[in-house]
């Protein structure tokens, strides 16, 4: 019994501590803050959907460099802050002991602050890896594998001084967060450093790309998932003041979801170039996580059992509900959307759009709100200041939820079925990639509405925080006092083996977390990586020549893979739409991989070619010349930019090192080549008309453009 | 396999199988519900009645030997043919093992319905235990309600105190387990699947999708006679509609690289009477089709039906003499109509990939 006394102690002396709220107040205003920065910078980038002349024609606010500071902004500022003011509260509460260390917890909150403001001023300033959700360059990469690593060793030795003899699942889902987060992270960054803000990876092509979506897809879970399910854990017992439902459902879906969860990956790349078996790994993998997800989902409605009455009154149950509700209904689509046939019709459309937002505001933003209302009152020692503003935040956030996702579940299908639709001649009905986009329009300006009512309720909620905080006093610490765990420890032989082995011993959890979140990652990446028929080598594929490959590095800059895709799916209409279906041998040399998730715009992989050099020219300065209608960013200022080719050299030589075949010493005479082949393209512009210096940045743009997909062209002349 | 083939007849003949299916269902419904009815007693003499004179397992040894040894013949007739399986038979699958599932729901809830019923008859009777399965208790224990709230202590973990939050002991709900063995069952049947070799793999399914596209379009092609190439295609008069069509198309299409009156822009000037790669219905259509992608012009093939091309490339020939508003100046040789030359080396370069 945790609580009551060991026999053989005589005498017990209670332990007397304290709880630091500090650190959980400045990690809940950190969260409002960049909650508030994160769905504002979401909003502009959904209105530039529809009127694309709201990015000013800056290079800082084109949509392809704030939609990752968007999604980095919700992601690691609003929800990760959102985590560790839930953790740095319940955490010491429900293993009696305050925080390990409070210099680390200080130097967790200012460092992560610090990261996420240099996000902030890099990601707009042009400087990502275009790994989606992992778009912050090296230096950044190394600053957050060390406050991450240290935050691990601060909870994992607050649990070592705990006072209680078993440790909750709360702390689970914590630790194994932590963990695996760190696992993701080093892993998916190793990269070679070019210079100050500018790295390859270490990953080409078919393997960068089953690295990322490894990356990405477990960051959805185990930074967007298992946080805010250990948060579930203390909050809604707490709200409902009802006891866990079931303890053995927890050790399930705990166990299943966090050793689950890693293989499903790949069903971001179903019909890509990705070895097929890998992607049969994928769907069967995210077809048994629905079960386990729903276990957390249960686990949580039915702790509800008998408290339903107080959900009618009690904004923060209101909340907790729609999100564990919007967290079942994320978790069903999610298996579904890995299933091939479904996958065929909405990947890279706005369906996946929809689906994300509903876990983002749905199950993440509700539960922060819920938390946050139930933290504030009891931080300083008041009554919410206005439960009435509350109920308005909750009903205004639930209908800004219906309509934002339902016009882009409508908007992915629309397109979709555009998209693959033929004419009896067996010709596309709609060729013209624009006509499937102007359709959205609508669709796209009723999306920014909801997230505007969102944002509305948003707003109220830190109108009514604030007023909550300053009509109180902040309550700095909280004493408690308990027994030693000495004094309770109890070594139950009779006890069941994962209770003694694992849920007494906080290390032994943290490595059999490790062991379970590490089986599917190797077994799909290392056959891949060393396997060579996995990846079958086309002969006619060479190198990037130096003036592509910085041209490439423009491409990855502006963000371009935001909006169009280099992956050809084999499927009739993408074939017919776009030529060949995309080969994994063509992505050799691709560092990073640029296959995109998502087509606002359409496919580039064998856009070489395809238009002249003028069209180019002029579709980069004003695309809608070009393509009428289009609602493409301008890049007017890649004509005026001159190209940095001081940086050929390095460039180059960390290509050689990455094992690119070029020349030995060609790091010397590259920009010599360059050179060439950028007046052989100036020569071109002038033939039809254009004026255009043989440095600028869009000269090197339209050679990689040029280039692109090209190579298994040459094969059949 | 045999099973697939009866299934593509229901999709073919749509309700008559579905209907045969339902009667077979309803067969095993009605059998379960008598079984179910059945009292122990009775259960316990038929199970007593003896199957022949002599030794009973003999019999049902060779029965079931004669099932396998079917199984076996069947399993070889099927290892001839190549079994595979595209996103339209596995969504087919889908619905009807969703079909079987609501089957399986039904049988439940009217075995359930008869409890009741029965119950309602017995209401007067003495507290008779029932002997079926699908009672209410065990409703509420498949959704994880099987305790009460007033029973709740009894399965309060007594150790578990963590900030106040106490853990009852409540077993996984039973319907969540199931759902978990189902989504196994489908993982292992999947992986079978399309790791066995059965299934398509990506480019053998595109293949199929291809084939059947080309048959239909064949087939739609010569119903209507719309088949058209550079060499067949005549020139539609001025007066035709086709030509206020084609210059619809152009506007739409054209117009960003040679001008809305064909004045010529990042594209060459169509209005004069100098052609890079000929001029003619003949050469227009061809340049159209193909393309000339070194010099910018792209491929319309894929966009443009043959018909519309010829609308389109009537159009320009038509557009001969205009005044554009900003012409650009001449390009390529002049070209005069009846020399019929398909002659352009680049296109017919084109032509031939």
């Amino acid at each position: 019994m945790s609580n009551t006394p060991n026999r053989n102690l005589a005498s017990i002396e209670l332990d007397e501590f304290q709880y630091d709220n500090k650190i959980v107040r400045d990690f809940a205003i950190a969260t409002i803050l960049f909650g508030l920065i994160g769905m504002l910078v979401g909003l502009l980038a959904a209105f530039q959907l529809v009127y694309p002349n709201i990015n000013f024609d800056l290079p800082f606010t084109t949509f392809g460099r704030i939609r990752p500071l968007h999604t980095n902004a919700v992601i690691f500022a609003f929800v990760g802050n959102g985590f560790f003011t839930g953790m740095y509260y319940s955490l010491p509460r429900v293993l009696r002991t305050p925080i390990w260390s409070a210099s680390l917890s200080r130097f967790h909150f200012w460092a992560w602050q610090l990261i996420i403001l240099g996000a902030a001023i890099s990601l707009p300033m042009g400087y990502t890896t275009s790994k989606e959700y992992a778009e912050l360059e090296w230096p950044f990469d190394i600053a957050i594998a060390v406050v991450w690593v240290s935050a691990l060793v601060n909870i994992i030795m607050t649990t070592l001084n705990r006072r209680v003899e078993h440790i909750y699942a709360a702390v689970w889902f914590y630790i194994a967060s932590f963990v695996t987060v760190a696992m993701l992270h080093v892993v998916n960054s190793i990269e070679i450093p070019v210079s100050f803000m500018k790295s390859y990876p270490v990953y080409a092509g078919v393997q960068d790309a089953l690295v990322q979506w490894w990356y990405g897809h477990n960051a959805v879970a185990f930074f967007l998932t298992t946080p805010y399910l250990g948060l579930m854990y203390y909050f809604l017992p707490k709200a409902a003041n009802r006891p866990i439902y079931s303890y053995r459902l927890s050790i399930v879906h705990f166990w299943a979801l966090i050793f689950l969860y890693i293989w499903a990956g790949p069903h971001h790349l179903l019909y890509t170039a990705l070895p097929e078996w890998a992607q049969t790994l994928g769907t069967v993998f995210s077809i048994m996580l629905l079960a386990p997800s729903w276990g957390g989902m249960m686990n949580g409605l039915m702790t509800l059992r008998g408290a339903w009455d107080k959900v009618r009154e009690d904004v923060v149950l209101k909340f907790m509900v729609v999100a564990i509700t919007a967290y079942g209904m994320a978790t069903f689509e999610g298996p579904m959307l890995s299933l091939k046939n479904v996958n065929a019709i909405a990947h890279y459309t706005d369906w996946i759009v929809a689906h994300v937002h509903v876990g983002a505001l749905g199950w993440n933003g509700f539960l922060t709100f819920g938390i946050l209302y139930w933290l504030f009152p009891r931080l300083y020692n008041r009554p919410l200041y206005s439960p009435k503003a509350a109920n308005f935040h909750f009903w205004i956030g639930t209908l800004g939820i219906l309509f934002y996702t339902i016009p882009m579940y409508w908007a992915g299908w629309v397109q979709s079925s555009m998209w693959q639709e033929f004419t009896q001649e067996g010709l596309l009905k709609y060729p013209n990639f624009l006509e499937t986009v102007t359709q959205l329009a609508p669709l796209y300006f009723m999306r920014s509405l909801g997230g505007s009512l969102y944002l509305i309720g948003f707003v109220v909620m830190i109108y009514n925080l604030t007023m909550t905080a300053l009509n109180g006093k902040l309550v700095e610490t909280e004493t408690a006092r308990a027994m030693p765990l000495q004094a309770i420890w109890h070594a139950n032989k009779n006890e069941y083996w994962h209770r003694r082995l694992l849920e007494r011993k906080p290390l032994a959890l943290t490595i059999f977390s490790l062991i379970a979140v590490a089986i599917g990652g190797m077994i799909e990446m290392i056959p891949t990586f060393m396997v060579e028929s996995n990846i079958p080598t086309i002969s006619n594929v060479k190198p990037y020549t130096p003036l592509e490959l910085q041209g490439r590095d423009i491409y990855v800059r502006e963000g371009c893979y935001v909006c169009h895709t280099q992956m050809i799916r084999p499927f009739r209409a993408e074939i017919e739409r776009y030529g060949e279906y995309s080969k994994a041998g063509e992505f050799v040399y691709d560092y990073p991989h640029q296959w995109g998730s998502k087509r606002t715009g359409p496919d580039l992989h064998r856009v070489g070619g395809k238009y002249s050099d003028a069209w180019h020219y002029n579709h980069m300065e004003d695309p809608t010349s070009m393509s009428p209608g289009s609602i493409m960013p301008r890049y007017g200022w890649l004509l005026e930019d001159d190209l940095d080719t001081t940086s050929t050299g390095p460039k180059i030589r960390a290509m050689q090192k990455l094992g690119v075949p070029y020349e030995k010493g060609y790091d010397q005479t590259a920009n010599m080549d360059l050179h060439q082949q950028a007046v052989a393209i100036k020569e071109s512009l002038k033939d039809n008309g254009i004026k255009a210096n043989e440095n600028k940045e869009i000269i090197a743009l339209i050679a990689y453009l040029q280039r692109l997909g090209t190579d298994i062209k040459s094969d059949s002349k | 396999m045999k099973f697939r083939n009866y299934l593509e007849t229901i999709a073919g003949i749509e309700v008559y199988p579905l209907i045969s299916l339902v009667i077979f269902f309803a067969f095993f419904i009605g059998l379960i519900i008598y079984v179910f009815k059945l009292d122990k007693a009775s259960l316990d003499k038929m199970s007593n009645i003896p199957l022949m004179e002599e030794v009973p397992g003999k019999k049902i040894l060779s029965f079931l030997a004669l099932f396998l040894i079917g199984n076996i013949a069947w399993a070889q007739d099927t290892a001839e043919k190549k079994y595979a399986m595209s996103g339209n038979d596995l969504l087919l699958t889908i619905l009807l093992f969703g079909l079987f599932v609501i089957i399986i729901l039904v049988v439940i809830l009217l075995v359930d319905a008869i409890n009741i019923l029965d119950k309602m008859a017995h209401v007067s009777g003495s507290g008779k235990k029932s002997n079926t399965i699908f009672t209410k208790n065990w409703w509420s224990t498949f959704g994880g309600v099987g305790i009460s709230l007033s029973e709740e202590d009894k399965i309060l973990i007594k150790d578990h105190d963590y900030d106040g939050i106490h853990e009852l002991d409540n077993r996984m709900p039973p319907w969540l387990q199931s759902l978990f063995y189902l989504t196994i069952f489908f993982a292992i049947i999947y992986s079978v699947i399309y790791f066995g070799g059965y299934g398509d793999l990506q480019i053998a399914e595109l293949e199929k999708e291809i084939a059947t596209a080309e048959i239909a379009k064949k087939a739609y092609i010569e119903k209507v006679g719309a088949s058209m190439d550079e060499n067949t295609v005549t020139l539609l008069l001025a007066d035709d509609p086709g030509v206020a069509q084609g210059q619809t198309i152009f506007v739409e299409k054209c117009a960003a690289c040679h001008g809305p009156d064909g004045g010529g822009g990042v594209g060459p000037n169509l209005t004069d009477e100098f052609w890079l790669h000929g001029g003619g219905i003949n050469n227009v259509f061809k340049v159209i089709k193909y393309g000339v992608p070194e010099k910018g012009m792209i491929s319309w093939e894929k966009q443009l039906s043959p018909t519309d091309i010829q609308k389109v490339a009537s159009f320009l020939v038509s557009l001969k003499g205009t005044q554009p508003a900003n012409p650009k100046e001449p390009q390529g040789e002049l070209y005069e109509d009846g020399k019929t030359a398909l002659s352009d080396s680049t296109v017919a370069l084109n032509a031939n990939n």
